[in-house]
């Protein structure tokens, strides 16, 4: 193939990696936001905020459900956390019917929220682009690509630590966005790698069943039930009614049962009024990466402690689960998570320093065609236009995730199907986005038959796309405040979530904004051309 | 694109300027190239269902523990036949290679009673 080993595993790395690169950046973006999906779900449903100040959720959750349910089959109540202050009660009525769900305030009563998809939407876009299976497989399919790229990258940047002290700003323009590319990547790389290995293994049984399906007859749900650690049998009802116990005196013996910080999560009740009642705690740390978890069992009757299940298993389950929770870093401390979303913004970095890349490298090529006077307008405009709509669409996922943000202000609380708007205003901005970027290329193609006019178009293009998404990002606390009041509200009860979202959107805003900025004036020394 | 699949004659290989051979052209190069991520992506697939398979079978551990393991392996096998499809020197050899792995794999799956 080609002379060396290097040279063949650039070949590869360069067109796997732009092919892929914007699903890839859409993706990872997705991912990146999703680490906060539970605190995004928290800001799109503002009827929630500060309706529990002073609450003892847990009484306040019984006495709602005893209102609610007194016959149900079983009975859940989602605890608080510091991700959400909310208080949700679920119930199962009967055998065969669906589960209710309702949020209750400090006082116990229903409130009514917007229908919306919140982070949850964003978290499903990240591992399945809103295509079921088919986009489950699409993302699998990138995901082992993006792994294969990272592997031939490390190969090709070999000398790896010499290189990343190496940053050239004031070479032509491939080496400084090179340089850029590669800096980035080796500062995200260990990251990088562990999450995309750790992404393939989690959907292990959909993406390459082989071991499940020659091995172990294709028994999915077997194979996992033979693996995991039990569960508590079913309780059954005896059919004798009996009073609940108090679930808070239930909920403060656990504190004194087990090792570790461990805190009650999710309150399940069996056969609630019955004298077979059973009460499951599941609880979860914020300590450990993994293992921070188990089952708690109580007579519902009397509130004796009955048994416990810790998180054992087999050590490949282990493994697995650890893989897992690696990757959705769903218990872990609040900095921990911040890490995890920095270090995932700057994998979004390396991607899309990546296709700029590849536009860059063929840009100089076309522009010194343009200077021999002998333009091939129609791949250069085909190149031109890769370039513009890699603007489109990177620039246009920051611009589309506001819109969806500002969407669920907008769009009024009760409207029809909201929900399903909401996500269309996302898609809908993002494709309008990178329809912008081709049109406003397209329509200063007069002015690219030169190599300063191309140059100074493409930057422009640039500038728009960061220009539209600062001004969304920007826009986005002022509709929140002319909508719900949300702003003053969140620095009045100094919500730390609420505040949080705002001040990663300000840095956002602004960062965007200086990308604006720098793409609008002239090329700086990185981006001069080179005089033939 | 330029020169995929080009070098495989022993000649000398002019390096253009991005370091990159450009000899090599049109059909026999496209061939190449499609032979390449054929046998990278369709072969890769194939020897690392199968050989998930197989580790699953062989490995001396409870068939549970044995089918995780491999299948949280797997991917890193995807990787390497990626890898080996476009480093192997002749595409013909490259085929024929991960076609005796195919084999070989299966033959296991086909002997080891599961």
């Amino acid at each position: 193939m080609l002379a060396t080993f290097r040279q063949s595993m650039t070949w590869l790395h360069t067109w796997c990696g732009l092919v892929f690169g914007w699903v890839l950046f859409a993706v990872f973006f997705a991912g990146t936001v999703a680490v906060f999906r539970l605190e995004v779900d928290y800001w799109m449903t503002p009827e929630l905020h500060g309706k529990l100040k002073g609450a003892a959720p847990v009484a306040t959750a019984q006495g709602a459900l005893e209102c609610l349910a007194p016959g149900a089959l079983r009975w859940t109540i989602d605890l608080p956390d510091e991700r959400a202050d909310v208080l949700r009660i679920r119930w199962q009525p009967a055998p065969r019917e669906r589960l209710q769900s309702r949020y209750i305030d400090a006082a116990g009563n229903e409130l009514p929220v917007r229908d919306t998809r919140g982070g949850t939407m964003i978290y499903r876009f990240h591992y399945g682009l809103l295509l079921g299976r088919t986009g489950m497989w699409m993302v699998g399919g990138l995901a082992m690509v993006m792994f294969v790229t990272l592997l031939t990258g490390i190969i090709i940047h070999a000398k790896i630590f010499k290189e990343f002290f190496t940053f050239r700003p004031g070479r032509a323009p491939p080496r400084a966005w090179l340089d850029a590319h590669t800096v980035s990547s080796v500062m995200s790389l260990p990251f990088t790698v562990m999450i995309t290995y750790t992404g393939l293994v989690i959907w292990w049984f959909i993406w390459m069943p082989g071991g499940l399906d020659l091995a172990f007859g294709g028994d999915r749900a077997g194979l996992f039930r033979e693996m995991a650690p039990p569960g508590f049998e079913a309780a059954k009802a005896s059919g004798q009614p009996a009073p609940l116990a108090d679930l808070s005196g239930i909920v403060a013996a656990a504190t004194q049962i087990g090792e570790g910080d461990l805190h009650v999560a999710t309150i399940t009740v069996f056969n609630p009024g019955d004298s077979a009642a059973r009460v499951e705690l599941a609880r979860v740390s914020d300590r450990a990466i993994w293992g921070g978890s188990d089952r708690l069992r109580f007579d519902g009757v009397t509130g004796s402690y009955l048994d416990r299940r810790g998180e054992t298993g087999q050590p490949a389950y282990v493994a697995f689960r650890a893989f897992r929770i690696l990757h959705e870093i769903k218990f872990a401390a609040l900095w921990l998570r911040w890490l995890f979303f920095v270090m995932s913004a700057a994998s979004c970095v390396v991607i899309a320093t990546g296709a700029v890349l590849w536009g860059a490298k063929r840009r100089a090529r076309h522009l010194r065609e343009f200077a021999k006077d002998e333009p091939q307008m129609h791949s250069a405009l085909a190149c031109f236009g890769v370039e513009a709509l890699n603007a489109g669409v990177i620039a246009g996922m920051f611009t589309a995730t506001s819109a969806y943000f500002m969407a669920n202000r907008i769009i009024p609380a009760a409207a029809p199907g909201r929900a399903d708007m909401e996500v269309n205003v996302f898609f809908l901005v993002w494709f309008t986005c990178a329809a912008i970027a081709l049109v406003t290329m397209l329509a200063r193609r007069r002015a690219m038959t030169q190599a300063d006019g191309a140059q100074r178009v493409l930057r422009s293009v640039w500038s728009l796309q960061w220009a539209l998404a600062a001004v969304a990002a920007g826009a986005l606390p002022l509709v929140d405040q002319i909508t719900t009041g949300g702003l003053v509200d969140a620095l009045a009860r100094r919500d730390p979530v609420l505040l949080a979202f705002h001040a990663t959107n300000l840095g956002l805003a602004c960062g965007l904004m200086f990308a604006a900025w720098k793409a609008s004036g002239p090329p700086g020394r990185a981006m001069r051309l080179k005089r033939a | 694109m330029e020169g995929v699949g080009a070098a495989r004659t022993g000649d000398a290989v002019e390096t253009g300027m991005n370091g990159k051979p450009e000899t090599g052209s049109g059909l026999s190069h496209a061939l190449a190239v499609t032979a390449r991520i054929g046998a990278a992506v369709l072969m890769g697939y194939a020897i690392t269902y199968v050989a998930a398979g197989a580790a699953s079978l062989v490995m001396p551990l409870p068939r549970t523990e044995a089918v995780l393991w491999a299948s949280i392996a797997s991917f890193m096998v995807y990787t390497a036949v990626a890898i080996y499809a476009f480093a192997a020197a002749s595409v013909l050899r490259m085929w024929r290679d991960l076609l005796l792995v195919l084999a070989l794999l299966s033959a296991v799956v086909a002997l080891v009673p599961a």
